[in-house]
């Protein structure tokens, strides 16, 4: 069984229903999928302590050589440019709304488009 | 040394795994030891002033109705979703590497089970039928519950209870070394140190967790355990198994086993009552005292939940287990009176004892209750 399917195995298995706390159930599942991306950051985070400690061991880093790091002005930088994106791609839903409220170009489009298809299936549901 | 044990029915376990594990324990710890206790200052600072408003009454002692107004409150409301979040986060977690393993487990365990050399042994009756409310509630969420059998080599349920159960324990605060039966096992060597049972019998066994230290501390002993699934049970004799300790499972009714009159000199429970009915848990009582033979100890333990000592609004707060946490009979024990209830199955008042048992390493301690059954009964 390979990583994926034993992910999927143990989603499978568990068939518990969900509860929704909140008055509205999207409130528990959004808090549901930020856990498990707060669980993956964990996980991310000793795999770097790993990596540092075989690497102090293999004396390839000297202890506390990664903590006392600071970044040069040009990685300085470079590191906010990757921070900005990120942050960009993760409040890009955000940026969305506002984009459509100025109304004014293809995230307008995109929202009304996606109101105008809700509509049509709506008709042809009380329709049916 | 429950937690910390290590034995060849265990995952396989990748660093990512572990990771995933720890970070579930520290969410468990941060919400139990740091948020939890804020239920208290939100029911105080805005649930029972409404309640008070709403029925024109200072005092607030209906649990029922501090259960709905704790439930309608924000604060509440994000403790509990990310509580139970949680439970399903520790399942998935664990779930994913047993997955993985399953089939060697299912091998292991086989080979343990068939072994010339085992020491105890393994008895599953094909036509028992676990109680309906164990089939019905998956107790802890456990995925399909305690008593789900897939296939006839499955061992699934009881690797799920021991990998989830040991992070569940160690969210809630107890450390990685803590052992309920060590717990007993001590408290009967101080109070009958020269008491010697030579055959013990462990009612709800579980994985067997509990049920190996009596057979480690007692060598000399026969020991039996019973619960009510194959999968569980498989899982218990070939976890025991590979620990080296000599113990005898079978599938049977706690409340109704199939042993003789007076057939154990010891009979136990851990952390059973809590997961068992009013009328399961008074016929398990009248067991034990069946099972007993005279001079015999019984000696239940649980946890330290009772709500006669809490007031209305801790046992509105103890009670979310029961909706949220799938524990059906959590109220019903807490509200239990279990000393006279051990009466009421024949040991007499003067014999029966109900007391606070110290833990191996703390904090805090478990509920017990104890009897000794007369000589001459």
């Amino acid at each position: 069984m390979n990583r994926v399917e034993a992910v999927r195995a143990a989603i499978e298995y568990s068939t518990e229903r969900r509860i929704a706390f909140f008055d509205d159930p999207d409130v528990d599942r959004v808090l549901g999928i930020t856990m498990a991306v707060a669980q993956e950051i964990a996980a991310v985070g000793e795999k770097l302590d790993s990596l540092e400690r075989l690497l102090v061991e293999a004396g390839v880093l000297r202890a506390g050589a990664l903590a006392a790091y600071v970044a040069p002005p040009e990685v300085a930088r470079e590191r906010l440019d990757v921070h900005e994106a990120f942050v960009a791609r993760l409040l890009r839903v955000v940026e969305q709304e506002i984009v459509a409220l100025r109304g004014s170009d293809a995230g307008a489009a995109a929202v009304n488009d996606a109101a105008a298809v809700k509509d049509a299936v709506a008709c042809n549901a009380s329709a049916a | 040394m429950v937690h910390e044990l290590k034995h060849s029915m265990l995952a396989t376990q990748t660093a990512d795994d572990l990771a995933r594990q720890r970070f579930v324990l520290a969410l468990k710890r941060q919400l139990t030891g740091r948020i939890r206790p804020g239920n208290r200052v939100i029911f105080e600072s805005r649930v029972r002033p409404k309640l008070q408003a709403r029925y024109r009454s200072r005092a607030v002692t209906d649990r029922e109705k501090i259960k709905q107004a704790l439930l309608a409150d924000r604060s509440y409301q994000a403790w509990s979703a990310l509580t139970r979040c949680s439970q399903e986060m520790l399942w998935a977690t664990v779930t994913e590497p047993l997955m993985r393993d399953r089939a060697r487990l299912e091998t292991e365990a086989k080979r343990l089970r068939e072994s010339p050399d085992r020491l105890g042994g393994l008895e599953l009756d094909p036509g028992f039928a676990p109680p309906e409310a164990m089939c019905e509630h998956h107790v802890h969420l456990q995925p399909q519950g305690y008593a789900f059998m897939s296939s006839a080599n499955d061992v699934l349920a009881g690797a799920l209870y021991e990998a989830g159960g040991n992070l569940y324990s160690m969210g809630q605060g107890m450390r990685g070394d803590d052992s309920k039966a060590g717990a007993a096992i001590r408290w009967l060597r101080e109070q009958q140190p020269q008491f010697t049972p030579r055959r013990i019998l462990d009612l709800g066994c579980s994985a067997g967790a509990s049920s190996v230290p009596y057979a480690q501390a007692f060598p000399a002993a026969e020991v039996h355990a019973v619960d009510i699934g194959a999968a569980m049970l498989r899982y218990a004799h070939a976890r025991a198994e590979a620990l080296g300790a000599r113990v005898f499972f079978h599938q049977m009714d706690c409340a109704a086993t199939r042993f003789p009159d007076g057939h154990f000199d010891l009979v136990v429970s851990h952390n059973l009552f809590h997961e068992i009915s009013n009328e399961t848990r008074r016929a398990t009582l009248r067991e034990s005292f069946r099972l007993l033979a005279p001079g015999g100890i019984v000696l239940h333990q649980d946890v330290a939940i009772q709500n006669a000592r809490r007031t209305p609004f801790e046992q509105a707060e103890r009670a979310w287990d029961v909706y949220f946490n799938d524990e059906p009979f959590w109220e019903d024990y807490a509200d239990a009176q279990i000393a006279r209830e051990l009466v009421a199955a024949g040991f007499p008042s003067e014999a029966v004892r109900e007391f606070p048992l110290a833990k191996i390493n703390g904090p805090g301690h478990w509920f017990a209750v104890t009897a000794r059954k007369p000589i001459h009964a």
